[in-house]
């Protein structure tokens, strides 16, 4: 699917003309089935810094339901504008390996709004199933900040814990290029990742690495080996190219259960919290 | 444990003088250096035109036209031509595992004689262009129109033009060596005097022994060069102290590693002639010492769980408790010094009452070593480290030294990056 044509639609969506929708949810689903192709992994795995295997990282399943969840967002009857939305949370449960050849049946769908303290959220919703199987449910998280609407409901906040820098155990140097490179791989080509001049129309000093990437470049890191599990992930600051970063385990071990982290070298904030938990 | 009669001996070596990189060898490929010195050690034990058993080496910075790299030195050297060869790499541990290689190979009968080498050039390091400039270069190969091609190419950032070589940094942490070891030097609360300290009595021992000759039988000068370069004997705990920290300097703890007390980039390459008891006695050779025995250890420093360059405090442990042996049984210690602060890490962790039970499951600590004892010879950090050349450099120089003073033992041991460590013990034979 072309995914310019829609960025251009959902940047016409997000001037200020005339007032904004209001009104219920759109309850449509949107089903695909997509085949897992050995290259189109690789390139992922490639930008990310994941192995090749057969068993795919499941940040590839996101990028996989990425284009259904963009078709859904850029939808007339959703309440909130597309572009300027922020990526906040993302949380996939994996149950079993999925693998390179596997065709994973996906089903999108969107959930909210929800009443947030510096906005509106959004849920996008996928399963994806191979051969019947539930084997991966997602929930991504999108803030429309300074947004409200009344219908609107409420929920408890993911509670972001007190972050103190470590010692980075490894550092990550990123070029400007970086976003192209996952634009590439991932099918996002939010402008905001590939030209400084579109970064800074949405209020960021710079281009900016995809949330995506550099949590699924840590999960790599992490290189869990866990079955059944849930990677959760919140994205903090977000990560201005080029940049050095910094990058440690603080709980847990490399292939285990794990707390980990994406932060400034300089000011020890954090870019990405991230946790790999067992499931059962 | 080690074999039961152990057939093969050291012999010999022949190294070039080392040399900082980017100076005087700067223009010797791995091939030349590795040829000069396999030549050297031919002329000197008159082993022109014979067939050996086998000739094993490596490097560790290689280009991929190096695949055969030590056949290639044979074929270009004065040893027949039907002498084969095979490359092995164990990174900074290269150089001594081609010795254990072949000595096991010989102790089990299975050869007479080979030559372990190693070789390093810093300088003509294979240029590898980062992930981000490849991308665009094969972006531009795909391009068709040359609006397309100016496009792409207007993505290039001057950055991006820096060759990514030659580079110590870990694949997994993108830390060099150096930020590894500060993070470990920190942790152990190395001080930067003692680190000084260390530095300067490798440099005024191996000025010594190029003084006294030491190296005169062990080395053969390549390019007009007749002393390691990196050497300076003139070195004072003054001059060491005035040069500012390059590593560590973004960590909480004080910074204390700086060139002085840290290996250069080095070019430069060794080799060890090892055979058999009887091949030795045939060819009228005075066996020097003998490889006892070797214990590799890796650590997981991945997730910093242990420090980049530990693994010989726990190899070290494994190989005297193998061999029923304590640091009293030793008479010299070589412990390559990839920095001051590895090998005063090591010791601090053998003394450590904590690292020992807790780490080796061992009831009581190792124990101090005698410094008099420590690299008496000098070590990398004044002969400077190619670091596949430092395997062969290091048995060599405590093989002869061996034979030289009438001492029994030595314990060699080399830390290599990805974790690793490989240990040894040289006894006279």
């Amino acid at each position: 699917m072309k995914m310019l044509p829609l960025y251009a639609k959902a940047v016409l969506k997000a001037l200020p003309l005339g007032t904004a929708k209001t009104g219920p949810m759109p309850s449509r689903t949107i089903m695909r089935s997509v085949p897992i192709e050995a290259a189109s992994y690789a390139g992922f795995t490639n930008v990310v810094g994941a192995g090749l295997g057969n068993i795919v990282h499941p940040g590839y399943l996101h990028v996989l339901a990425f284009p259904l969840s963009m078709q859904l967002l850029s939808d007339p009857e959703v309440p909130l504008p597309m572009m300027g939305m922020v990526h906040i949370h993302n949380r996939i449960d994996v149950h079993g390996p999925v693998r390179v050849g596997d065709v994973v049946d996906l089903h999108v769908r969107l959930d909210g709004p929800y009443q947030h303290k510096s906005g509106t959220t959004l849920d996008i919703l996928v399963e994806g199933k191979v051969d019947g199987v539930v084997k991966m449910v997602e929930t991504t998280t999108y803030l429309a900040k300074g947004r409200t609407l009344p219908e609107a409901k409420p929920r408890a906040g993911i509670e972001r814990e007190e972050f103190t820098a470590p010692t980075p155990t490894a550092v990550w140097h990123l070029d400007p290029i970086i976003g192209t490179r996952y634009a590439r791989a991932s099918g996002d080509y939010n402008p905001i990742h590939l030209s400084g001049l579109a970064a800074r129309g949405f209020g960021f000093p710079r281009v900016i690495a995809h949330g995506m990437y550099s949590a699924s470049r840590a999960l790599a890191a992490v290189d869990t080996r866990l079955e059944d599990y849930r990677w959760d992930v919140t994205f903090a600051k977000p990560v201005l190219l080029p940049s050095t970063v910094g990058f440690a385990i603080t709980e847990g071990r490399r292939h285990e259960a794990a707390k980990f982290a994406v932060f400034d070298l300089r000011k020890g904030r954090p870019h990405v919290l991230s946790e790999v938990s067992e499931l059962r | 444990m080690s074999t039961p009669h152990p057939r093969a001996v050291i012999l010999g070596g022949n190294r070039i003088q080392f040399a900082r990189s980017n100076k005087q060898y700067a223009k010797a490929s791995n091939l030349d250096m590795l040829t000069s010195a396999l030549d050297g050690l031919i002329a000197r034990f008159g082993l022109a035109g014979e067939r050996l058993g086998e000739v094993a080496g490596g490097a560790v910075l290689k280009h991929s036209k190096d695949f055969n790299l030590t056949r290639e030195a044979v074929l270009g050297s004065a040893l027949a031509p039907t002498t084969p060869a095979f490359d092995l790499g164990q990174a900074c541990a290269t150089g001594l595992e081609s010795v254990v290689s072949l000595t096991q190979k010989i102790n089990a009968g299975q050869m007479e004689s080979g030559i372990a080498a190693g070789v390093d050039s810093a300088s003509d390091a294979p240029i590898v262009v980062g992930d981000s400039m490849r991308e665009i270069l094969l972006e531009l190969s795909r391009a068709k129109t040359l609006p397309q091609r100016a496009k792409i190419a207007s993505q290039i950032r001057p950055s991006y033009l820096t060759p990514q070589a030659p580079s110590t940094g870990e694949p997994r942490t993108g830390l060099s060596m150096g930020e590894h070891q500060a993070i470990t030097t920190a942790a152990w609360q190395i001080s930067r005097e003692a680190q000084d300290e260390l530095a300067l009595a490798s440099h005024h021992n191996l000025a010594r022994a190029w003084d006294d000759g030491f190296f005169d039988d062990l080395s053969t000068p390549y390019l007009g060069v007749t002393r390691d370069t990196n050497l300076r004997p003139d070195s004072t705990p003054e001059s060491l102290a005035k040069l500012d920290p390059v590593f560590g300097r973004k960590l909480r703890a004080p910074a204390t590693m700086t060139a002085g007390n840290s290996t250069p980039l080095t070019d430069g390459a060794s080799t060890v002639l090892l055979g058999s008891e009887e091949w030795a006695a045939e060819h009228g050779f005075t066996p020097l010492a003998k490889v006892i025995d070797a214990e590799a250890a890796a650590v997981d420093f991945v997730d910093g769980a242990e420090g980049l360059l530990m693994a010989p405090a726990y190899a070290v442990p494994r190989l005297l408790a193998r061999n029923g042996l304590t640091f009293a049984d030793f008479d010299v210690f070589e412990i390559h010094e990839a920095f001051a602060a590895t090998v005063l890490c090591h010791l601090a962790a053998w003394e450590s009452e904590e690292f020992c039970r807790e780490k080796l499951g061992l009831d009581a600590p190792l124990g101090p070593i005698n410094r008099s004892k420590l690299n008496p010879l000098g070590s990398s950090l004044a002969a400077g480290h190619p670091f596949a050349a430092t395997g062969g450099r290091i048995i060599a120089t405590t093989a002869k030294h061996l034979r030289l003073t009438g001492k029994k033992r030595s314990l060699v041991s080399i830390c290599a990056a990805g974790g690793q460590g490989l240990t040894a013990i040289v006894e006279a034979a």
